[in-house]
């Protein structure tokens, strides 16, 4: 078990490590999106290209649980398995609860080195990986990022939800417990708070793996951060949207930040 | 003396077998996507029974994402011993690429198959017919997504 335990460990460091981390496709999947009843409700993280198959195991430990009121609740029951954070929870106030990972700041190192064909990439404190570029480094992207993974569970009537103000996030128009395939859905992308114009939302549904094509749906927010989704089918859906910049002026001259959402669209 | 003639009445229904150059072009198209990883190609021959009779060429990298390539996973490419000298090789960047190889080919009925799938892309396969007499045969077809043009020629060493 012990040579198991470490190799899961090495394979979450690694994915930890790996700028390409940020272009894996990461989800919270919880066993259901709206109920009639108060339930205990399991959710798997994982991150993976393939929707919605476990590959690699995503930390739990900055996971919350949201509840209706605005309250943290205690997960009940957390484990890391090897390609997938485990939890258990139970949805037992009336209304809307968020379940998200919200990541803080952090900072991604890649650069090439001439006659080297592979990229290196380090992560860590913004002063360390500064001194840790090369003078023969090329297309170095020294990367500032911030990330927010979401799903939402509704017992009962959906409750609102509110922005925070930080980061890039989703202001829901139709509350994503109520998305259907027989109408359109609405929602407005925010960057701290303010609209995020001019950005692509990409949304695949679960199944990729026995079809020949992703089958995206791909929206690009207006000038209002609007974006209006028609569903091709009832199913459980990703959704991300990045912002990813070149900027200039300070220690980092790349801005990546990631939004990722797990919902399911209702059949008629 | 039974038995020799047993084998001469078995070569007289046996198939003739032909050394065969056999030149496969491949186009992977450019594409305009957000996250691009090129993509694992397999081509081979098949008989009318399905089965592989030939590998042509094979560009992988992780052996996680082997069976990806579907069709050429379930008809053989599970079960094949890998690297295959002078045909499996790293994948390729976009653009028209020609490979060929040297086969003994029997006379006979078979399909020449493309595909090619992409991680986070999409999937693409392609398959002809064609007959084998020792005669040179040409045979090409236009992909849809992950493939541009494919085109087989097969002709008598």
């Amino acid at each position: 078990m012990k040579p198991l335990l470490t190799k899961s460990l090495l394979v979450i460091t690694s994915l930890l490590l790996s700028s390409a981390a940020l272009a894996h496709k990461r989800w919270i999947l919880p066993n259901d999106f709206t109920l009639s009843d108060a339930e205990t409700v399991v959710a798997d993280y994982s991150a993976s290209n393939n929707i919605f198959y476990f590959d690699k195991a995503m930390p739990l430990d900055e996971v919350k649980l949201i509840a209706p009121s605005g309250e943290v609740k205690r997960m009940d029951y957390r484990f890391m398995s090897y390609r997938r954070g485990m939890m258990a929870f139970d949805i037992d106030e009336q209304g809307t609860y968020r379940i998200a990972d919200v990541g803080g700041v952090s900072y991604f190192l890649w650069y090439k080195l001439p006659g080297q064909e592979a990229p290196i990439k380090d992560r860590g404190e913004l002063q360390r990986l500064k001194a840790a570029i090369p003078a023969n480094a090329t297309d170095v992207y020294l990367t500032k990022g911030t990330s927010r993974v979401e799903t939402f569970i509704t017992l009962g009537a959906p409750s609102e939800l509110k922005p925070s103000g930080v980061g890039l996030e989703v202001d829901f128009i139709t509350h994503p417990n109520e998305f259907y395939s027989d109408e359109p859905s609405e929602l407005k992308l925010l960057m701290d708070g303010k609209p995020a114009k001019g950005i692509k939302i990409v949304a695949v549904g679960e199944g990729t793996r026995y079809r020949d094509s992703q089958a995206e749906v791909i929206v690009t927010t207006d000038e209002q951060g609007m974006a209006t989704f028609n569903w091709p089918m009832a199913g459980r859906y990703h959704l991300e949207a990045k912002i990813d910049e070149m900027v200039e002026g300070f220690d980092y001259n790349n801005l990546y930040h990631g939004y990722s959402l797990t919902f399911e669209v209702q059949a008629p | 003396m039974k038995n020799i003639l047993l084998g001469l009445a078995l070569l007289l229904f046996l198939p003739v077998s032909y050394a065969a150059k056999v030149t496969a072009q491949i186009t992977i198209p450019k594409l305009n996507v957000a996250e691009y990883h090129r993509p694992y190609v397999a081509i081979w021959i098949e008989n009318k029974k399905r089965k592989q009779v030939a590998q042509i060429t094979l560009w992988l990298e992780q052996e996680k994402w082997h069976r990806d390539l579907r069709s050429w996973w379930r008809r053989g490419g599970k079960s094949l011993k890998l690297p295959v000298d002078g045909v499996s090789g790293a994948t390729r960047k976009p653009g028209q690429h020609t490979v060929s190889q040297s086969i003994d080919l029997p006379a006979g009925d078979y399909t020449i198959n493309f595909e090619s799938v992409r991680e986070v892309g999409g999937r693409e396969y392609i398959k002809i017919p064609f007959s084998w007499n020792g005669e040179t045969v040409s045979v090409e077809k236009q992909g849809k997504t992950e493939l541009g043009q494919v085109r087989f020629t097969i002709a008598q060493n």
